[in-house]
């Protein structure tokens, strides 16, 4: 059965789920948002439950809410730790990726973009870096727990993609969060996704203006 | 780990971040749902739930709070209350997914207590949020908490005060 994902064209909160499909091996399919009366008529048809995207069908769900659909995925591959306390582990540490990855989000809607990288540098940087740094010092298999990819370990690599592309060598002092970066953006299939047709670019302001008016 | 709290110390481990607190103490006592379409579909309510809770939150800390409660009662409401409702009324069970209470069901009903109190009446068009409501408040766990010493009071201005100045 397809796998299909509706989004807006661009990364916000669909790239999430992008990821971990790419990191889960699913191939999917991809329906944009073209404009308010789509947003309308999707919305009618009852399949966005809150009203939001993104949405995936699945498994013959409609799943919305991006990190109840990653952690969906997470479960259904074993990418969600091994025993409850990898678990607990791993759903914690997402939470706080998922709080340095939100910080990204405004970069292109909010006005003051300027101001909000400035915030990203001085404040964010200085109260997560160090904490990603000492989690991945304390644990030998170069992941954020146990032996293997979980979907912590998504949430981070893709914060760190947007730190390293909006503050270039902003890493280089956290060696390794560092070689995290490069050891998770080497994995075939996450490779795969970065190289291929799915992976979005970064929010331009044509972007910008055509998911605000969808929105409205 | 986050400098932030909640902290809860349990089965050796030292957790923090809320949400996943919760869930694995919902993991733990099979309150996470039965199935894997279960499982999605209760994390998926819980995160539609959670962002209707979290809407009263700044009441008594933001500078603001008529205008938060205003936005309540005239954009959230309309929002979200209907969205629960037709859940409700395609359950069977009463509960929001499955047979039984998951964790989905309680953070719906920590909200619609908030709503209940900061706006009595709030849930009179609705017949199966109010009767959630009333059941989930009745199960013998959730009434003895609520009844118990250790249910918290709303916010109090020196509440606040003494948490800004733990914060800040």
């Amino acid at each position: 059965m397809a796998v299909e994902l509706t989004y807006f064209e661009g990364r916000g909160l669909g790239e999430s789920v992008r990821f971990m499909l790419a990191a889960t091996g699913t191939e999917f399919t991809e329906t944009f948002l073209k404009d308010k009366a789509h947003m309308t008529a999707l919305r009618n048809d009852g399949d966005l439950m809150f009203m939001q995207v993104p949405l995936l069908k699945i498994d013959g769900l409609k799943l919305v809410q991006s990190q109840a659909i990653c952690r969906h995925l997470a479960r259904k591959h074993g990418m969600d730790g091994k025993t409850p306390e990898d678990k607990a582990r791993v759903d914690m540490i997402n939470e706080g990726a998922r709080d340095f990855l939100s910080k990204f989000f405004p970069i292109g809607f909010a006005p003051n973009t300027e101001a909000i990288k400035e915030d990203i540098k001085n404040k964010h940087f200085v109260r997560f870096l160090p904490i990603f740094e000492k989690l991945l010092a304390g644990n030998s298999s170069g992941y954020l727990v146990g032996d293997g990819l979980t979907y912590a370990d998504v949430t981070l690599f893709e914060a760190l993609l947007n730190a390293e592309d909006n503050i270039p060598g902003c890493l280089d002092k956290s060696p390794k969060v560092k070689a995290f970066k490069a050891k998770i953006g080497s994995l075939p299939r996450i490779k795969a996704y970065l190289e291929g047709p799915q992976r979005k670019p970064a929010p331009t302001p044509e972007y910008v203006k055509h998911a605000m008016s969808v929105l409205s | 780990m986050f400098m932030q709290v909640p902290l809860l110390k349990i089965d050796g481990m030292k957790l923090v971040q809320s949400q996943a607190i919760c869930r694995f103490l919902a993991r733990k006592h099979g309150l996470d749902g039965v199935t894997i379409e279960d499982k999605a579909r209760v994390d998926m309510i819980n995160e539609g739930a959670r962002d209707f809770l979290s809407k009263y939150f700044p009441i008594g800390f933001a500078p603001n709070t008529d205008e938060v409660k205003n936005e309540i009662k005239t954009k959230h409401f309309s929002r979200f209350l209907p969205i629960f409702e037709k859940l409700l009324t395609d359950s069977s069970s009463g509960y929001l997914v499955g047979e039984s209470l998951t964790f989905a069901d309680l953070t719906l009903f920590e909200a619609l207590l908030n709503s209940e109190e900061f706006f009595p009446g709030s849930l009179d068009g609705y017949p199966k949020l109010k009767t959630f409501k009333t059941m989930v408040g009745s199960l013998p766990r959730i009434k003895a908490y609520m009844e118990g010493p250790q249910r918290k009071g709303v916010p109090t201005p020196e509440y606040v005060q003494h948490c800004t100045s733990v914060l800040y």
